[in-house]
């Protein structure tokens, strides 16, 4: 079935980093668990070998995204989204609940999480969409995009989980800048997300919208840019506290203690204070292996999911997490190169949209276990527990091994 | 790599480079900030508990000793006691209410099960096992023993994590610490003082038996004392030792006096004073107390003794002269506390002669204008039972931890040599007649010789110069047997109504304790 010719098109670095990282992934879920679960005298390697079977699906998901030509995705993209959103509509009902969110879907002995499934749905969805449309013009075109990433937007925002939503709007925006969008349509999108920044203080928020109305007036917009531009910002200035309304509290505790953690260092700071305690107290060369304290006396809770980095940190130091994010830096490279290089605007998109959601994950996970960003509940790719997670980043991988290996639009 | 895909490429790699200095912060620049911090939050440190040390008597009878009690406390929100030091099952019961917000913490409880005997001796300890007075303050060091601990690794949950010991610094049990009290004897000066106290309507009173040749106090009563097991409901006044605190001892010092005119040479046992109902002294004119039926017109020394002769006394003094005296006294140890035992025993009030008032050759003759604490006086006299060689009064016989290990062990001690073995010898006749022909005859005790002086000191104001109209501490204090002494014993009653004489309110009390010591003791009579 495998042609070996053209797996030698395959992209090796992409195959390096990707195998990398999963591997690091292994000692990391091995260093957070082993311990706590002697303690609790359970068994000591249940999280290893629950990521080892996820692996061994993902190897074979990987396999059959590799091989599969990637233009069939077209075909499937909108087949795919709207299971995605059943299921996204379906665990807002029966999802298991973890930590206040309505995440999981259990099937039988597995659970899955449909949130993880959404981002790369997302992604072939807006390529096929993109793909179709090439330059989106219009407000037809706009709206019909904004829908198709609010829908899922909206259902995932309501499980809670403010992180994967903030994904989308990372991949939207990537994938965008790689394709055809016009330069005033990612303004029009670029600009209402500084507002939601800048709204919490008045004063900032006023001054931006001044600024916008001088550099409209200055760049003789058209009375329809003017239209959108100001009532998209405005509008957004009004919804953003009714939004924040709509907050859980643990989400606005979580903003808050991103701005000051040390304020309320056991309550919602906690989490964030002890990872930078970790990651800190790691300093260059790291502790060793199994040998960060604050790793192996569980003061981060949930570490060996979305704080897997803490532990890296710690146990590594400077020297590993650079390693890290080195690989991850190879990994996005290579995903656009691939974009770059594909032979059609459809692998374009998907590649461009692959290497976006890695780039924000790695970028949204690791800023908020150094206290960068705020505490948001996303895993970091490859490497935090979690078997969904893992499948969905090797099936990335294996769609943009199939870009790759296509590229000089050979037939076999 | 096209413009677009190059542009979303260095937005990425800017992102990633925010992180990368991020990390160099924490990693590079506050990392030794970050270690301190994940330093902190592992360490744990578990106190171990030593156990307070007992107090025993000298016969290892249990005056003090610590037993192990639970106490309930809740933790909503913050830390509170619910109850305190309670049998296990009660606890247990307070728990069973609701376990969820309360918890158990085993403490020690002090417990005295010998009530008030020794009281003030003993002392008593605070809420944290704490000694607050007695021997339980000025011995605390040895009592409480050394709090050890435990430095170790632990988790959030505040688990010890196995094998992460990295310090062990072991408690040590507090010492136990021997008394030379006896409790019997003990009892005995209790129950005769406070009927004595009763019967005189007095303010208070103490009573002191010690060994002769040794020193060791085997009682030192104080009436009124408080419970040591509930001592907040007596005032804080009565939680002090009396014995540590100076008095005027009156008429018993006429001792010293006729001991220090002896060594001295001013005066002999021969020596004849004038017969004198009043004399003037720097301007102050000096009584006898009571009305003398004088013999002729001079009195011996023993006579100025039994009779306890005022107007007698002071014409030794005046024999001796200021210097002279004065030197004597501290030769007898006044001016300097004995150090039996218990911390913060006063020294006594003795003005260097030079600074002595001109009537004060004459008043200190008899007592006056001179304080000195009761265990200065016993020491004093302990040199007339010892061949002149004064004996340090002790409390404290032995100091032993707790796995048997010898610590200290208190043992007689001289304090120098007060008079010559002559004088001590005359002495003891002296006092001797007393107790025959004088105003000691109630303290005699059936076929033991008995020898002492009585005392009845004006109560000086407090903080001013003068005596208190009609106030009196009377008291006596006496040897026994004059053979081969073996107790000492001192008897003070302080402000007793009715009868003020120390020869009628301390002189039978004398005679009942010290009866009963020297029975007791199986000290054979030395008369026939």
């Amino acid at each position: 079935m495998i042609n070996f010719r053209m797996l030698k098109l395959s992209d090796p670095l992409l195959w390096f980093s990707a195998a990398a990282l999963t591997l690091i992934g292994f000692l990391a879920i091995f260093s957070t668990t082993y311990h706590l679960q002697l303690k609790l005298e359970l068994d000591p390697l249940y999280f290893v070998k629950r990521q080892f079977f996820s692996l061994l699906l993902a190897c074979a998901g990987l396999a059959i995204c590799t091989y599969v030509d990637y233009k069939h995705l077209k075909r499937i993209a909108f087949g795919l989204y709207g299971l995605t959103l059943v299921l996204l509509f379906v665990i807002l009902f029966t999802g298991a609940s973890a930590q206040g969110a309505q995440r999981w879907l259990q099937l039988g002995s597995f659970s899955f999480q449909p949130s993880e499934l959404s981002k790369l749905t997302l992604i072939i969805a807006l390529a096929a969409f993109l793909n179709e449309r090439r330059r989106i013009k219009g407000l037809w075109d706009t709206g019909y995009l904004l829908l198709l990433v609010g829908l899922p937007f909206l259902l995932i925002f309501k499980q809670p989980d403010l992180g994967t939503a903030l994904v989308f709007i990372g991949i939207l925006l990537g994938m965008l800048a790689a394709t055809e969008a016009s330069p005033r349509l990612l303004i029009f999108l670029i600009t209402p997300l500084i507002s939601v920044l800048l709204r919490p203080v008045l004063v900032f928020w006023l001054i931006y919208i001044l600024a916008l109305v001088v550099i409209l007036f200055l760049s003789r917009a058209s009375f329809r840019d003017w239209l959108l531009v100001l009532g998209l910002n405005i509008g957004v200035g009004i919804a953003v506290p009714l939004f924040w309304g709509m907050l859980k509290a643990y989400q606005r505790q979580r903003i808050v203690a991103f701005l000051d953690p040390a304020a309320d260092p056991y309550g919602a700071g906690y989490h964030s204070l002890q990872s930078m305690i970790a990651v800190g107290s790691g300093g260059f060369f790291g502790k060793g292996f199994l040998r960060g304290s604050q790793t192996q006396l569980q003061f981060i809770p949930e570490q060996h999911s979305d704080f897997i980095f803490s532990a890296l940190g710690e146990e590594f130091g400077f020297l590993g997490s650079l390693a890290v994010l080195g690989l991850f830096a190879l990994l996005v490279w290579r995903a656009l190169v691939i974009a770059a290089e594909s032979r059609d605007f459809l692998g374009r998109a998907l590649a461009s949209g692959i290497a976006a959601m890695f780039a924000f994950h790695v970028f949204a996970n690791m800023g908020m276990a150094i206290g960068l960003l705020p505490v948001v509940g996303i895993p970091l790719p490859f490497l935090s527990f979690g078997g969904t997670s893992l499948i969905i980043g090797l099936a990335g991988v294996g769609i943009l091994q199939s870009i790759s290996l296509r590229r000089h639009k050979i037939i076999f | 790599m096209d413009k677009r895909i190059r542009w979303l490429f260095i937005i990425f790699l800017v992102c990633f480079a925010a992180v990368v200095l991020r990390l160099f912060v924490l990693q590079v620049v506050q990392h030794v900030f970050f270690q301190g911090k994940s330093a902190e939050q592992r360490t744990r440190i578990i106190d171990l508990s030593a156990n307070r040390g007992d107090i025993l008597d000298c016969n290892g009878e249990i005056l003090a000793t610590s037993i192990d009690t639970y106490s309930v406390f809740s933790q909503d929100g913050g830390f509170a006691w619910v109850a305190r030091r309670l049998p296990r099952a009660e606890a247990e019961e307070i728990r069973s209410a609701d376990p969820q917000r309360y918890f158990l913490l085993r403490e020690k409880k002090r417990l005295y099960p010998r009530g008030r005997t020794a009281a003030q001796v003993i002392g008593f300890v605070g809420a944290d096992n704490q000694g607050l007075s007695g021997v339980e303050i000025s011995f605390d060091k040895y009592l409480k023993g050394k709090t050890g601990r435990v430095v170790t690794e632990g988790d959030p949950q505040g688990r010890e994590l196995y094998g992460a010991v990295r310090e062990i610094d072991p408690s040590a049990d507090g010492m136990n610490i021997t008394l030379t009290i006896d409790k019997n004897i003990q009892y005995v000066a209790e129950k005769f003082l406070a009927a004595q106290l009763k019967a005189s309507h007095a303010a208070a009173g103490q009573l002191f038996v010690m060994r002769a040749k040794t020193g060791e106090l085997l009682a030192v009563a104080s009436k009124p004392d408080f419970d040591p097991s509930d001592y907040k409901k007596s005032p804080p006044a009565l939680w002090h030792p009396r014995c540590l605190d100076p008095y005027e001892p009156g008429s018993t010092f006429k001792l010293i006096t006729t001991a220090a005119g002896l060594e001295d040479g001013a005066v002999t046992p021969g020596t004849k004073l004038k017969a004198l109902d009043r004399i003037e002294i720097g301007g102050k004119v000096i009584e006898n107390s009571h009305q003398i039926s004088w013999p002729g017109a001079s009195v011996s020394l023993s006579f100025m003794l039994e009779k306890s002769i005022n107007t007698a006394a002071a014409q030794v003094g005046l024999l001796l002269g200021p210097e002279k005296f004065y030197g004597r006294i501290r030769r007898f140890g006044f001016g300097a506390a004995t150090g039996f035992g218990l911390d913060g025993e006063s020294a006594g009030i003795l003005r260097p002669w030079r600074r002595w008032y001109k009537p004060d050759i004459g008043m200190i003759t008899f007592g006056q204008g001179i304080a000195v604490t009761p265990l200065q006086l016993l020491r004093a006299v302990s040199a007339f039972a010892n061949g002149g060689r004064l004996v340090e009064p002790l409390l404290i016989k032995r100091i032993e931890s707790s796995d048997g290990k010898f610590v200290k062990l208190s043992e007689a001690e001289f304090a120098g040599r007060a008079v010559s073995e002559q004088t001590a010898e005359v002495m003891k006749t002296l006092m001797r007649n007393v107790c025959l022909r004088g105003s000691g005859s109630k303290a005699q005790i059936g076929r033991f010789a008995v020898g002492g002086k009585t005392g009845t000191a004006q109560k000086s104001a407090r903080g001013g110069r003068g005596y208190l109209k009609g106030r009196y501490i009377a008291s006596f204090i006496g040897i026994a047997p004059l053979g081969d002494p073996e107790i000492i014993a001192l008897v003070i009653v302080d402000d007793p109504q009715g009868s003020i004489w120390g020869e009628t309110v301390c002189g039978p009390v004398f005679k009942n304790v010290v009866e009963y010591t020297l029975r007791y003791l199986n000290v054979k009579p030395d008369m026939i």
